[in-house]
């Protein structure tokens, strides 16, 4: 009789306290028709593996589902997933990298800087990710038993309509570039802002002279917010629109003709190199003052062209993604015919 | 190949069990009197399958239970109640067109094949 018990108990101690006493009661009659008069030990053994694992038919009486989240809600879940890690994932990225190059004055070393920064980054994204996949897990669990969904049906019901919204492949601006962007703008202009301490050249790890001209950086400072306003406006408009269309790549074209042009006015501004640093670089080639303007004018120009071919691509790949026009599958075929 | 055809098999049946278990309601009966009566039918059916849907259609109201403690065992005792009969008349009746329609169909298909 014990091993009965034992397996009565097993299942009804899994089960909501107002229904325990009855199920158990009914498990017992169940199991003692199911016996002869004087059982075995063996027969009892027999009769409840033919009632099965206790868990199962525990599961089975408290009709529960017997996972976190069913196929009804799976769907939403993987996509509210893969809607908010990217932004979190970005959002601590940006952050911490903002958060170092502040931190960051000219008399520690760059190399240790780099590293911790690395560090902090990696064990940021990896917390964040880890927050971020608990809590959405969590409050899909909380749906998934709260009863709110039945079986296999999701959360809202689906209609055509709904295929406009999808922008297809080819067209679609990558979120990837567009976190890219943000992480690039946000570095830029940290630099910017902190460029007397931060940018310069390094002996041994130590800032020894600065390389802009100070003054100069700030007369261009409501400039570059408003190139950083721009830059923040667009990616977020890209965000939203998600697909390449004509008027994006002409706005994306301009922006990038804006920018161009004032980075070669900043660039080419005789007085934009700090003062000292002419002097130190004559000292490094051996007191030539030409080797110095040389090499500075080759840096400065090689920064240019880099400007300019990267805006060219960008503003040519706006345009040519922009092109490419929405055909569904079988439309050659049907027009060979 | 033969791996599948078991667990296809328990997917066609499960459906049915709920009609299965309706139609021997009419009259009382307690859980392994039920038990016995599918299997003499040759109908399979787990016990941790059986039990939990009779609770499940008192849930849903289609049957009735009670306790019958005049016997030296007591046992539970379920029966259709009047919702569950109008319930199983209708379900019967979608079953057997069900059957036609597949019967039909499948047929066809194998004179088909045999031609």
């Amino acid at each position: 009789m014990n091993l009965i018990d034992a397996y009565v108990y097993e299942v009804t101690r899994r089960l909501p306290e107002k229904n325990r006493h009855d199920i158990g009661l009914e498990l017992n009659s169940i199991i003692s028709d199911m016996l002869p008069e004087h059982p075995t030990e063996q027969e009892v053994k027999d009769t409840l593996a033919r009632m099965g694992d206790p868990m199962i038919l525990a599961a089975r009486y408290a009709d529960r589902p017997m996972h976190l989240i069913g196929p009804g809600l799976f769907p939403s879940y993987v996509s509210v997933l893969k809607i908010t890690m990217p932004i979190a994932l970005s959002v601590i990225t940006i952050s911490i990298i903002i958060g170092e190059i502040t931190a960051f004055s000219g008399n520690t070393n760059v190399i240790n800087t780099l590293i911790d920064a690395i560090l902090s980054i990696g064990a940021g994204i990896f917390s964040v990710a880890v927050q971020v996949l608990f809590w959405i897990t969590a409050v899909f669990f909380m749906i998934e038993r709260s009863g709110a969904v039945k079986d296999s049906a999701p959360l809202s019901k689906w209609t055509p309509d709904e295929l406009k919204k999808i922008a297809l492949p080819k067209r679609t601006i990558s979120r990837t570039s567009l976190i890219g962007n943000l992480i690039w703008t946000a570095v830029w202009a940290t630099a910017y802002f902190n460029a007397s301490s931060l940018i310069g050249i390094y002996i041994n790890g130590n800032m020894t002279v600065p390389i802009f001209n100070e003054e100069i950086l700030r007369l261009y400072l409501p400039v570059v917010i408003i190139f950083i306003a721009a830059e923040i406006a667009m990616t977020c408009y890209k965000w939203a629109v998600k697909v390449w269309t004509n008027r994006l790549a002409v706005f994306n074209a301009l922006y990038n003709l804006i920018w161009t042009v004032t980075a070669i006015v900043f660039l080419t501004n005789p007085n934009i190199l700090h003062p000292d640093l002419a002097s130190f670089l004559s000292d490094l080639f051996g007191g030539s003052a030409i080797g110095a303007t040389n090499s500075i004018n080759w840096a400065i120009w090689t920064t240019i062209v880099i400007i300019l071919i990267s805006s060219i691509i960008d503003s040519y790949e706006g345009f040519s993604k922009s092109r490419k026009s929405i055909k569904p599958p079988g439309t050659k075929k049907s027009a060979a015919i | 190949m033969a791996e599948i055809v078991p667990s296809l098999t328990t997917e066609l049946r499960r459906g049915t069990l709920t009609l299965a278990v309706l139609s021997q309601l009419r009259t009382p009966q307690y859980g392994y009197s039920l038990v016995q009566r599918l299997e003499a039918a040759s109908i399979q059916m787990d016990q941790s399958t059986l039990y939990p849907l009779l609770r499940r259609l008192e849930k849903q109201e289609l049957v009735t239970s009670e306790w019958d403690t005049t016997e030296s065992r007591p046992r539970k005792y379920y029966e259709l109640s009047s919702y569950g009969h109008e319930v199983f008349r209708q379900l019967k009746t979608e079953w057997f067109r069900m059957n036609e329609d597949l019967t039909t169909l499948l047929k066809e298909e194998e004179d088909h094949e045999s031609d």
